[in-house]
């Protein structure tokens, strides 16, 4: 007999007695699963927006992109003449002027200009309205017509510049009247290129014009590609990269169209993800402490059954029946709820990223997250289940019967073991990230452990020291060492939501700290870039004369690609995929006498500065790693269609974070001062003359562009905020869930408070007394608590930040506080809370009742 | 009278220890006693003195350290859990002082309980008819339906008697009957399960402080610190 039915018929009997002492329960799988549905079928709508707008985000079924120079009329004409409809559009930083009425309120800012054409754009609507935001008819239209040149800005440029629709604005050496304000740029999320300044739209011709496009200017070049409906993408895409293989421009399709954008919602989505699990697993712990006074309350029924003739597979398919029952009851209250919270949210993120995507429920993203809930559920529950099993129906005889103990039985050992692989198996396949799946598997299983035994260190190094005090301070001693203590569930229920929490401000606040944080001390204030050089004189004169200017460090940028090593086609001779960045599109090179700011040497030397001999260069890193190369061996550069070797002189480190600039490969004097070339440059000045010197600047030399760094951090330091606030409500919901497992274990033993209580109010104790002993016992565990989740937290968060990220380790003791802060305020607030009913419970009554 | 229904239950040299924190106690020691079917015995004794260690073992709910126990023919010191468990649904039926009826169901469905682990009814109708039938025996034709809590002191022993019945076991094993109902509740209940005893022809053994019960069945144990003091037809 398999027992299911008789199991579940005896399950639907049991499960009369109602929901009472499941309100914890429920409240652990309703919150774990809620966030989980809300994170997966967030990131499903995500993924099928992005697939569902790939053509209107990449701008066409193909897209060839070029740097430096536009794409080749053979091209154009080879796939014009196949019949596809083309589309050219140029991206590239500018700046943007405006005019005050007087020179002080002129301003000046960095724009990602992109000029189209007529064709613009292939797939997707190009929206624009006027200043009262009405929709522009025919904008396209508008923009290449005749007469002054026409502009449509973002909202946030118009407000930079403090300019409104109707407005002048200057951008290289032409003048623009501002005629309308993007709405919608279908295109914008596949641009490919970081959102650090506000878009202004302008026709190609105007581009032209402006001056702006100077050889070796940072610009890039796109062809835009539909195709026809029935034609296959991949065919077509083939075909072009096998007649035109010797070109070296980059090929997308709508296959992959905003590769890195998917690549950051994957990582994002699994960072969500697994701090979504820690609020289950933190859940975990109050199912336990759910089904094990469950299961204790049913001892009895237990032994009956078993009096009775019940087989123990059937009492074990009785209760896992119930626990599935009860499971599933919150389970769907946690889709539902995960469901509403993905359909609130969806809106704002659709708006953000500019998708047409409706919200949808995706059937996969509810099956993850019904899985990773059942198995949760099961994995908590399944060993006070089986322990239960155990009761011997001799108990019956007795008047009292022994609470459940926790043994780790052969059954109990193999269930968790199975059910522990299952959760591992699980992460592992929904996780993008294998070896971050790994990491947090063993990090949280081993928190885990350690916080269910730092417990039982705590009880046992408090029983090693010398019995103290007198009064509520003995009281608190004995509490926390007392047979039956609650010492192991306030480190388990708070340790786990702490240590996330901690962990996730800490990596956040490093993150920020790397990215922002040295703008102060060494970075420059500005970046400037396409200076020509026949500029480059008057540029430094510029500088030299301005007030607080320092620092100006000038580069040669010449533009060329890596052809071959030793002698070994580059394309074959590379060894790292993730490298493969090296060959795409045309690199800068540059060459100098002196060992560049903030490099280190690895390997070789660095050559003299008088240096005259063969060509020498000097590589970082990634080219070591993406060619296997050392000192001694050859590179072969071209540029402009001319080919240099040289010679590897030395392999160095570059801190990307001093945001110096530096270059992948740097030539030593001799080998590159002919080539065609422009120049960066970098310097700082005092913070309250930049306005002036960038307005300066944009106005001397239209055509070169300025990236303020504050400016660009602020924008960073915004969308890295934005999403901050995502990953906090995870950990928050985490900590929560901490929260009311802990109330659910102070709960259950609120009739040995009370009774205590009763006790010591009898033998004379002041409620004053028993209310200083219960908080300084739980004020004492939840700073040890704290300290622990800190100290691991600490501990992980440096792991992930200098290994992983590979970003400076800043220590931050104001988060570290506040954690302390946080968890004696649960502690003692909760704990308060269980003493004043004890004490206001009356001791007659009680009394009378025993 | 056949040999198994001379020998129906026999303990031969039973021992039973068990450990504390205080160390091993030695509960029973050297019992041994044969009883024939249809016997009603009491066992009585002092507190501690080991008689619900006694009725555990003959019930097979517990080992004993050493010796053996037979009960039906069939050594239960052979059978392992479940084939121990099997054997209890079978042949032995077990009433507790405290009658230990589930909350959750009603009386119809606690008396049905062995006939459902049992399997050998073929539809649950007729699961639900014995039960009915056993219920309207001890004269809860009226209770059917009601939930433990519904029902007094007296009807929960009636349900529980009726439990012990529904499978017709051989034997029947009753801790205190009485103990925890008040003289006349009590009363009823005993005569009800002698007369139940003898329509069957089932073996009761009970345990009892009460010597007017202890003297209304054939045969009295009476052990003293583990050890059985004397046993005598009554």
């Amino acid at each position: 007999m398999s027992g299911w039915g008789l199991g579940l018929r005896l399950a639907l009997r049991e499960l009369r007695g109602g929901l009472k002492g499941f309100f914890v329960f429920l409240l652990c799988i309703v919150l774990g699963t809620a966030t989980i549905t809300a994170v997966q079928n967030t990131s499903a709508n995500l993924q099928a927006g992005l697939q569902k707008d790939a053509q209107s985000i990449l701008g066409g079924d193909i897209k060839l992109r070029q740097i430096y120079n536009p794409l080749p009329e053979s091209v154009k004409n080879y796939l014009g003449d196949r019949g596809f409809a083309l589309s050219e559009n140029v991206e590239t930083n500018s700046m943007v002027r405006s005019d005050g009425a007087n020179e002080d309120e002129g301003r000046s800012t960095l724009a990602q200009v992109k000029a189209v054409d007529g064709n613009y754009p292939l797939y997707g609507s190009f929206e624009v309205s006027d200043a009262h935001g009405n929709p522009l008819d025919q904008p396209l239209d508008i923009l290449q017509s005749g007469g002054t040149y026409k502009a449509y800005l973002d909202p946030e440029l118009l407000a930079r510049l403090n300019v409104t629709v109707g407005g002048m604005i200057g951008l290289g050496e032409l003048d623009f009247v501002v005629t309308g304000i993007i709405q919608n740029e279908p295109d914008r999320l596949g641009g490919g290129r970081p959102p650090i300044a506000p878009r202004i739209i302008i026709s190609r011709d105007a581009l032209n014009k402006s001056g702006l496009l100077q050889p070796g200017s940072m610009a890039y070049h796109n062809l835009l590609v539909k195709l026809d409906t029935n034609a296959d993408v991949g065919a077509v895409r083939s075909d072009i990269e096998t007649d035109f293989a010797n070109e070296n421009w980059r090929i997308r399709d709508r296959t992959n169209a905003a590769p890195s954008i998917e690549r950051f919602l994957d990582r994002l989505v699994l960072f969500l993800t697994l701090i979504s699990l820690t609020a289950l697993l933190v859940g975990g712990i109050g199912i336990y402490n759910a089904v094990r006074a469950y299961m204790t309350g049913r001892l009895r029924i237990i032994a009956t059954f078993k009096s009775v003739g019940a087989q123990r597979h059937v009492i074990l398919k009785t209760y896992m029946i119930q626990i599935f029952i009860l499971g599933t009851l919150g389970l769907l209250v946690g889709l539902a709820t995960g469901l509403f919270s993905s359909a609130v949210a969806w809106p704002f993120i659709r708006e953000l990223l500019s998708l047409s995507q409706d919200f949808a429920i995706w059937p996969a993203a509810l099956l993850v997250a019904a899985l990773f809930g059942y198995l949760t559920l099961f994995l908590f529950s399944a060993g006070p289940v089986i322990n239960a099993l155990d009761v011997a129906p001799t108990q019956l005889f007795r008047d009292r019967i022994d609470p459940v103990k926790t043994r780790l039985t052969p059954g109990y050992g193999l269930t968790m073991a199975v059910l522990s692989a299952l959760l591992f198996m699980l992460v592992y396949i929904v996780s993008p990230d294998k070896e971050l799946a790994v990491y947090f598997t063993v990090g949280a299983a081993l928190t885990l452990v350690f916080f269910n035994y730092l417990g039982v260190g705590i009880v046992y190094l408090f029983k090693m020291l010398p019995r103290f005090g007198t009064g509520a301070t003995r009281i608190a001693y004995t509490n926390i060492i007392r047979p039956g203590n609650i010492t192991s569930q306030i480190t388990l229920s708070l340790g786990l939501g702490l240590t996330v929490l901690v962990l996730v401000a800490l990596i956040e606040g490093n993150f920020s700290q790397a990215v922002t944080g040295s703008i102060s001390k060494e970075a420059p204030s500005f970046f400037v870039v396409d200076i020509q050089k026949d500029q480059l004189n008057d540029f430094n004169n510029l500088l030299a004369e301005t007030e607080t200017v320092s620092d100006v460090r000038t580069s040669a940028n010449i533009r060329g690609r890596i052809k071959s090593v030793n002698g070994m086609p580059a394309e074959e001779a590379i060894i790292s995929d993730e490298n493969r960045w090296l060959l795409s599109n045309d690199r800068g090179l540059t060459y100098t006498s002196e060992i560049p700011e903030h490099s280190e040497i690895l390997e070789g030397e660095w050559w003299d500065s008088d240096y005259q001999g063969p060509p020498l260069v000097s590589v970082v890193e990634d080219v070591r790693e993406a060619f296997g190369v050392t000192p001694g061996d050859t590179i072969t550069v071209e540029v402009l269609g001319r080919e240099v070797t040289a010679e590897i002189a030395n392999i160095r480190s570059v801190n990307w974070l001093n945001y110096t600039i530096s270059f992948a490969l740097t030539f030593a004097p001799g080998a590159l001062e002919n080539a065609p070339q422009t120049f960066l440059a970098t310097f700082r000045i005092d913070p309250e003359q930049e306005s002036a010197i960038q307005r300066q600047i944009s106005e001397d030399f239209p055509n070169i562009t300025l990236i303020r760094l504050s400016e660009a951090m602020e924008t960073v330091s915004g969308i890295l905020e934005k999403i901050g606030i995502a990953v906090r409500i995870a950990a928050v919901i985490a900590l929560i869930t901490g929260i009311f497992v802990l109330t659910g274990a102070m709960a259950a033993q609120n009739e040995r408070r009370v009774y205590e209580a009763v006790i010591m109010k009898t033998l004379g104790a002041s409620r004053k007394t028993i209310i200083t002993a219960y908080l300084s016992e739980y004020a004492v565990l939840g700073l040890l608590t704290a300290l622990a989740a800190t100290a691991i937290a600490s501990f992980g968060a440096w792991a992930l930040v200098t290994k992983i990220l590979e970003l400076e380790w800043t220590f931050l003791p104001g988060t570290l506080v506040s954690t302390a802060v946080i968890a004696l305020i649960i502690t003692v607030i909760l704990g308060g809370i269980g003493t004043l009913r004890a004490l206001n419970h009356p001791v007659a009554s009680y009394l009378r009742n025993e | 009278m056949t040999s198994s229904d001379t020998n129906f239950l026999t303990l031969e040299n039973i021992d039973l220890s068990l450990s504390s924190q205080a160390g091993q106690v030695d509960i029973l020691k050297n019992i041994s006693l044969s009883e024939e079917k249809g016997e009603k015995i009491a066992i009585v004794g002092p507190s501690g003195s080991g008689k619900s260690s006694l009725m555990m073992i003959m019930a097979g709910l517990q080992r004993p350290s050493a010796g053996l126990v037979k009960l039906s023919g069939c050594a239960l010191n052979d059978l392992d859990e479940a084939g121990l468990t099997e054997f209890r649904r079978e042949n032995i039926g077990i009433v507790f002082q405290n009658f230990h009826l589930v909350p959750t169901m009603t009386a119809l469905e606690n008396t049905a309980l062995p006939l459902e682990f049992s399997n050998k009814f073929s539809s649950k109708d007729e699961v639900f008819k014995k039960a009915e039938d056993v219920l309207t025996e001890v004269g809860l034709s009226h209770r059917l339906s009601h939930y433990p809590s519904q029902l007094s002191g007296g009807e929960q022993q009636r349900v529980a008697l009726a439990r012990a019945l529904v499978a017709s076991p051989k034997i029947i094993l009753a801790d205190e009957p009485t103990g925890n109902l008040d003289q006349e509740t009590g009363e009823q209940i005993i005569q009800l399960l002698f007369r139940l005893a003898d329509q069957s022809g089932m073996t009761l053994i009970l345990i009892t402080h009460d010597p007017d019960l202890a003297a209304r069945c054939s045969k009295q144990i009476k052990l003293v610190d583990g050890k059985i003091e004397n046993t005598g037809k009554v």
